[in-house]
């Protein structure tokens, strides 16, 4: 790791936030994908998140960036590097404000964002992971993941895999 | 970096044709980043974002633009500084916070010092980090204090 910080807390709690809908549909664009109740979180102060998400490599590949988590456990899959560059979170504050309005996905999970090189693969590594400092008491259950309308290549069951720290 | 209370995604579409060199794009007027501190900002670029949230298609490099930021008493406070320079992933991840001041967001701008590194319609990507004045007094330990 060649920057980092460290973020100093009482706990820490990954949280999986399912990409689809009550019926088993599948992520498409323009819908809002709210949070799961979280009540852990109830008058608890957040200090930090971030995110997880898998490895991406183009097939036959020209390129790797690399992630921090793979899951197999759940249905549907983890979010990968590349497809977190389409999805913008919006948290709520615990007394109903709008706290972080679109907050960038990536931006959870900072790495070299070159996308392209040619073979042999250039690889990106999580080499420079920060600990976005978010701070405050939230309301999981107003807050919602959005993918914008345009394109968006994976149509599947998807989820996005949050690490908060919290005290 | 200090903790981030707020944040919001400010958009600053290039227009429908391609800036000239030296043009200033001010940037439009968001009701919720009105009486605010800024605390710091990050940019993006299509590394991290592939698409706006509203449907429009994000800058594919920074190195041909800066920020400038206004106070409430017309000073610039951040003068013409490199937006690349804001992108978390080339700064090694962190963030640039600020000593907290009450920004003017409607006088502040974009500048296109090389209009060949963008096209039009791009939009440049603000995440803007702020606390609200009503809440400046009971945050402002966080940050030190305002001007």
């Amino acid at each position: 790791m060649d920057q980092g910080n460290n973020i100093e807390c009482l706990k820490t709690f990954r949280v999986n936030i399912p990409l689809n809908s009550t019926t088993g549909g599948k992520l498409a664009n323009g819908i809002k994908y709210y949070f799961p109740e979280l009540p852990i979180f109830k008058g608890k102060n957040i200090v930090g998140i971030d995110l997880n998400a898998s490895s991406f490599s183009t097939s036959p590949g020209s390129y790797i960036v690399n992630g921090d988590l793979e899951d197999k456990t759940q249905v549907g899959t983890l979010i990968n590097m590349e497809e977190a560059r389409n999805i913008y979170l919006t948290i709520y504050s615990e007394d109903g404000q709008e706290k972080h309005s679109n907050l960038p996905l990536r931006s959870l999970f900072m790495v070299a964002s070159a996308i392209g090189g040619f073979f042999p693969y250039e690889t990106y590594t999580a080499g420079k992971r920060v600990v976005k400092p978010l701070y405050g008491k939230i309301n999981p259950r107003k807050s919602y993941a959005f993918l914008p309308v345009g394109t968006f290549a994976v149509k599947d069951l998807k989820y996005i895999s949050l690490n908060f720290y919290y005290n | 970096m200090k903790p981030i209370l707020r944040s919001y995604l400010a958009e600053v579409n290039l227009g429908t044709t391609t800036p000239g060199n030296g043009q200033n794009i001010n940037i439009q007027d968001y009701p919720q980043l009105r009486e605010v501190y800024i605390t710091g900002v990050e940019v993006f670029d299509s590394g991290e974002l592939s698409i706006s949230p509203s449907g429009k298609a994000v800058v594919t490099q920074l190195k041909g633009l800066t920020l400038t930021l206004m106070d409430k008493f017309n000073m610039e406070m951040i003068y013409q500084y490199p937006c690349f320079d804001l992108n978390p992933t080339n700064v090694g991840g962190f963030y640039r916070d600020f000593k907290p001041f009450f920004l003017q967001l409607t006088k502040s701008y974009i500048s296109v010092l090389d209009a060949t590194t963008v096209a039009a319609n791009q939009s440049v990507m603000l995440n803007i980090f702020y606390i609200t004045a009503k809440d400046f007094e009971k945050y402002k330990n966080l940050y030190g204090p305002g001007k």
